[in-house]
């Protein structure tokens, strides 16, 4: 594998460089470098992503280098081995993600979809959703910025067809 | 969606980002708590894609019935909710109603088989976690308290459900599409029987049961393909060792308990992964050993069992040897590789007069221990409310509604 580095740059005018094949990871820049739009001299600009976001985005990708890679299927490793490896990926990204404000995890969530990393949205939302497990519908309405456009009396309706789910 | 007054520090996620990706992964507690968030949510909620893709990543519970109440337990957070059993279905003490004695659950959804007094049998299906509304389903001739029950899918996604009885004197099978509402009769002959027709698992839209053969009394796994509609034998050998019963009639709140007069321990089916089999043993033995047997995948061409794991220590539940289904323990193999079990714990076994009471405990049991031990449920010692739970099986919860 060469170890191309290519350059990131944050919508607040941070530089990063980054392998290419971690930079892979994300589908939009994978495009990029197959059109051969990305000058290596030049860093890529990333409009939508701060430094401290894109640094989280970069972390995650360096550490999923290799894994998920289709054409890098080593040969026939054990499963013990697999489970293993497995286990070693599940840590990390629980130590990654743990800590990590809600609103953080907004923005992660954000620059993942818009960069397109399938696996860290995937992460990112379980988290999320792991998050608002047993908040109460003020609480969640709030976290999404979301109106509430029943009536009180359609609300009441609603509780009280599924009351045990409010218990 | 997304509010215009920010009076929320969070970045507004895109709708379609919420809606795509979170609340599919929400559990179905709380889905069904968030329906009162916004029109959208509630509409979504009964989309068939959401309700797919939720499904898809639903996760196991175990649910009993137990005197009038659902009970669904949640292994991994240790959440349990009570549901009504809705009025259709309510089991009622005084035996004017219908109590519900096996439950096969498919994709979220009960059949359930319910019994009035001795004979008066009827089945219906019912979404525990939606309203509370029962289809019943019509039989093409009456229902019999011999009746075996099947629940399923066939390759398009029909539900199906499938009746017969398991005797050498049966001729056919009848299997009932929910689409097109008609019973169709298939000849058949049966040279097997049920062994522990409580003992039944719906996997990825087909049946299996623990059968034996009436020649030689040979155990083995029998399935029932829906999209061929055909009985298919897997698993010629069996595992352990399981006794011919003994058929022994007790009184046990006006109906009639099987139960076996030598057993040869307890014997529960169960899933494993998508596509094999599970199953757990419990010897008759003064020392407490329970045994966890799995296949390979049942559609190989050859199917076998390897044991799974052994656990024997003095602080294992003691499971009760009935034939019918309860105070039947469940279980199902977690991604740890220890089992999750909810069963009831019999507190005086030895005293006849006071089998039965018994109290309800969770078990995260693995190799040689076992990590988690909790009492669900106190035991209840009442004259009037049995002690040991209706039924119980293991369930994945959806939001797949009843069909029409």
């Amino acid at each position: 594998m060469s170890s191309n580095m290519i350059m990131l740059k944050s919508s607040d005018g941070a530089s990063f460089e980054i392998e290419e094949a971690a930079a892979r990871k994300s589908k939009i820049i994978a495009n990029m470098i197959e059109v051969e739009c990305v000058d290596e001299d030049k860093a890529i600009p990333l409009q939508n992503v701060t430094g401290n976001i894109l640094a989280l985005v970069i972390e995650y990708c360096n550490k999923h280098i290799v894994d998920d890679d289709d054409d890098v299927a080593t040969e026939e490793a054990s499963e013990e081995e697999e489970e293993a490896k497995k286990k070693k990926v599940d840590d990390w990204e629980a130590e990654f993600m743990n800590s990590m404000s809600l609103e953080t995890m907004f923005e992660l969530l954000l620059a993942a979809n818009y960069l397109n990393i399938k696996s860290l949205i995937d992460l990112v939302c379980q988290t999320i959703a792991n998050n608002i497990k047993d908040k109460t519908p003020e609480e969640v309405r709030k976290i999404f910025s979301i109106e509430n456009d029943f009536t009180p009396e359609e609300e009441e309706e609603i509780r009280k067809e599924n009351a045990w789910a409010f218990g | 969606m997304a509010s215009s007054s920010n009076l929320w520090y969070f970045p507004a996620l895109p709708s379609e980002v919420i809606e795509e990706n979170i609340l599919e992964r929400i559990p179905i507690e709380d889905v069904v708590r968030f329906k009162s968030i916004c029109k959208e949510w509630y509409e979504l909620f009964k989309e068939k894609r959401f309700i797919l893709k939720h499904l898809n990543l639903s996760k196991e519970r175990f649910i009993r019935i137990y005197h009038d109440k659902v009970e669904i337990f949640n292994p991994v957070t240790l959440d349990l909710s009570y549901l009504p059993v809705p009025s259709e279905l309510r089991i009622d003490l005084t035996g004017s109603s219908f109590p519900i004695i096996f439950m096969i659950p498919c994709d979220g959804l009960l059949l359930c088989h319910v019994i009035e007094g001795m004979y008066d049998c009827k089945i219906a299906i019912w979404n525990p976690v939606l309203s509370s509304r029962v289809k019943w389903i019509e039989p093409s001739r009456p229902y019999d308290s011999c009746d075996t029950f099947g629940f399923g899918y066939d390759s398009y996604n029909n539900y199906k459900i499938l009746r017969f009885e398991s005797f050498a004197t049966s001729k056919e099978f009848e299997i009932y599409d929910l689409k097109s509402k008609l019973w169709r009769a298939f000849p058949t002959a049966f040279d097997w029987s049920l062994f522990v027709p409580y003992q039944m698992l719906s996997m990825k839209g087909n049946m299996y049961w623990i059968a034996e053969t009436i020649s030689n009394s040979e155990f083995f796994i029998q399935s029932f393909d829906f999209s061929r509609e055909t009985f298919k034998p897997i698993c010629s050998s069996f595992p352990v060792k399981i006794g011919v019963d003994t058929v022994v009639v007790l009184p046990d709140f006006g109906e009639i308990n099987f139960v076996r007069n030598e057993p040869d321990g307890v014997v529960v089916l169960s899933g494993f992964g998508e596509d094999r089999l599970s199953l757990l043993h419990q010897h008759p033995t003064r020392e407490i050993k329970i045994e966890v047997w799995v296949t390979n995948k049942v559609t190989d061409a050859l199917v076998s069992w390897t044991k799974y794991f052994n656990v024997t220590r003095p602080d294992l539940p003691r499971f009760r040897s009935p034939l019918t289904s309860h105070g039947n323990p469940t279980y199902f193999i977690h991604k740890t590789n220890g089992i999750m079990l909810w069963c009831d714990k019999i507190l005086q076994e030895e005293d006849e007069e006071h089998v039965g009471y018994a109290c309800a405990c969770f078990y995260e049991i693995a190799e040689g221990e076992i990590r988690k031990q909790i009492e669900t449920r106190p035991p209840h010692v009442s004259d009037t409310v049995p002690s040991l739970c209706r039924c119980a099986c293991v369930y994945v919860p959806s939001l797949v509604p009843v069909p029409e």
